[in-house]
């Protein structure tokens, strides 16, 4: 809520540039106001491997398409807080490995690993829900 | 350039996700937008509102000390400027002669100084005293001059006093005891006449001293060759 609180009240500022600026704009407020509240509550991620056996990443086919975009939300919402900060930081919000290290006070390795362990697990998990193995590209 | 099956992968879920145009499951937006409104109209509390003013307050005393200090250093170091005393009375700020005022040069082209005025005689002395133009107080500047006939008695203005003071010293007998604050600017007014017309132009001054009281100057050309005594300037004119 307090992202949106400092939306609304800094919308003056605003200044638009394309169809997708607001919606970029919005975004990096209420990441790092929730950065900001994890910071102040002391509650940044810790980052640690998980136990399961991760297979290789592999690139989807047509077939992933009958995933449904709610079923992959909760799958995402399901991973460990360390692996999920560092893939919504860097696959949905876009914020490079420097820049997620300087954010969390983390290295860029570790931050890269985490990725990669997040992704091969995202994907390990989606295959109980349609995930299919798809072509090498 | 091609992606890699990770870059593909990644597209994959952001595409997948941003196909979500419903809120998640489970969340009041309407609650929320409640809250929102709330807090977006929310008066500033009265504390923060007085600690913003205290802030404020304290600036401002801030700054008004430190106005003061610098106004005292400037006003101390003004004062610490001593400044010409000449006589017994303190001199002020020079201020241009009026125009009937004439100069020692001048003077000294009339006959009226001696030609070795300004080239540090010793044997020239000068003793200068101020006078109040109000006609209270008035005194002669005498000049012991050794070879010469005219007798200068003038008031100079302080410019040129301020030179005088410079060129001759005066004798640590005679030298200024304690300034004395004058409350009313010094005006000096010369005058020249000729020995011919002394005595019309005495005729008429005296008049006009009677009625005004004002004092005046008399550069007398004639042949004196002792100085004066001290007296008034009246006494000079019914004399003369």
């Amino acid at each position: 809520m307090n992202g949106f609180l400092k939306f609304f009240k800094t919308i003056e500022r605003f200044e638009y540039q394309d169809d997708t600026s607001l919606e970029r704009w919005l975004r990096r407020i209420m990441v790092n106001e929730s950065l900001m509240l994890l910071r102040a509550q002391k509650q940044l991620p810790t980052f640690v491997d998980s136990d399961e056996v991760l297979d290789e990443v592999i690139s989807p086919n047509e077939g992933t398409l009958s995933v449904e975009a709610e079923v992959l939300f909760t799958v995402v919402l399901d991973l460990p807080i360390g692996y999920r900060t560092i893939f919504n930081l860097f696959v949905i919000e876009g914020y490079s490995h420097a820049e997620i290290a300087q954010q969390l006070g983390i290295l860029e390795g570790t931050s890269k690993s985490q990725l990669s362990k997040a992704r091969a697990l995202l994907q390990k998990r989606l295959k109980h829900y349609g995930y299919e193995q798809g072509r090498v590209i | 350039m091609a992606m890699n099956k990770e870059e593909l992968f990644d597209e994959w879920v952001r595409g997948t996700l941003g196909t979500l145009d419903t809120p998640p499951k489970g969340s009041d937006t309407g609650a929320l937008w409640q809250k929102i409104q709330a807090d977006l109209h929310e008066k500033p509390k009265a504390g923060a509102m007085w600690l913003r003013a205290k802030a404020l307050w304290q600036i401002g005393v801030a700054a008004i000390l430190c106005l003061a200090i610098g106004l005292g250093w400037y006003g101390s170091s003004l004062r610490s400027s001593t400044p010409l005393v000449v006589g017994e009375k303190r001199m002020e700020k020079p201020t241009p002669a009026t125009s009937e005022a004439i100069d020692l040069p001048s003077l000294a082209r009339l006959g009226a100084v001696p030609s070795t005025y300004g080239r540090g005689s010793t044997e020239s002395k000068l003793k200068v005293v101020t006078t109040r133009y109000d006609g209270q107080e008035k005194t002669l500047a005498d000049s012991i001059l050794p070879n010469q006939g005219p007798v200068l008695e003038a008031f100079l203005p302080s410019s040129e006093l301020l030179a005088l003071s410079e060129l001759a010293p005066l004798p640590p007998e005679e030298a200024p005891m304690r300034p004395i604050p004058s409350t009313k600017p010094i005006r000096h007014k010369f005058k020249v006449v000729h020995i011919h017309e002394i005595d019309q132009y005495q005729q008429a001054e005296l008049a006009e001293i009677e009625s005004q009281k004002r004092p005046f100057i008399v550069v007398n050309l004639g042949a004196k060759s002792t100085p004066p005594p001290d007296r008034t300037i009246l006494d000079y004119l019914k004399i003369n």
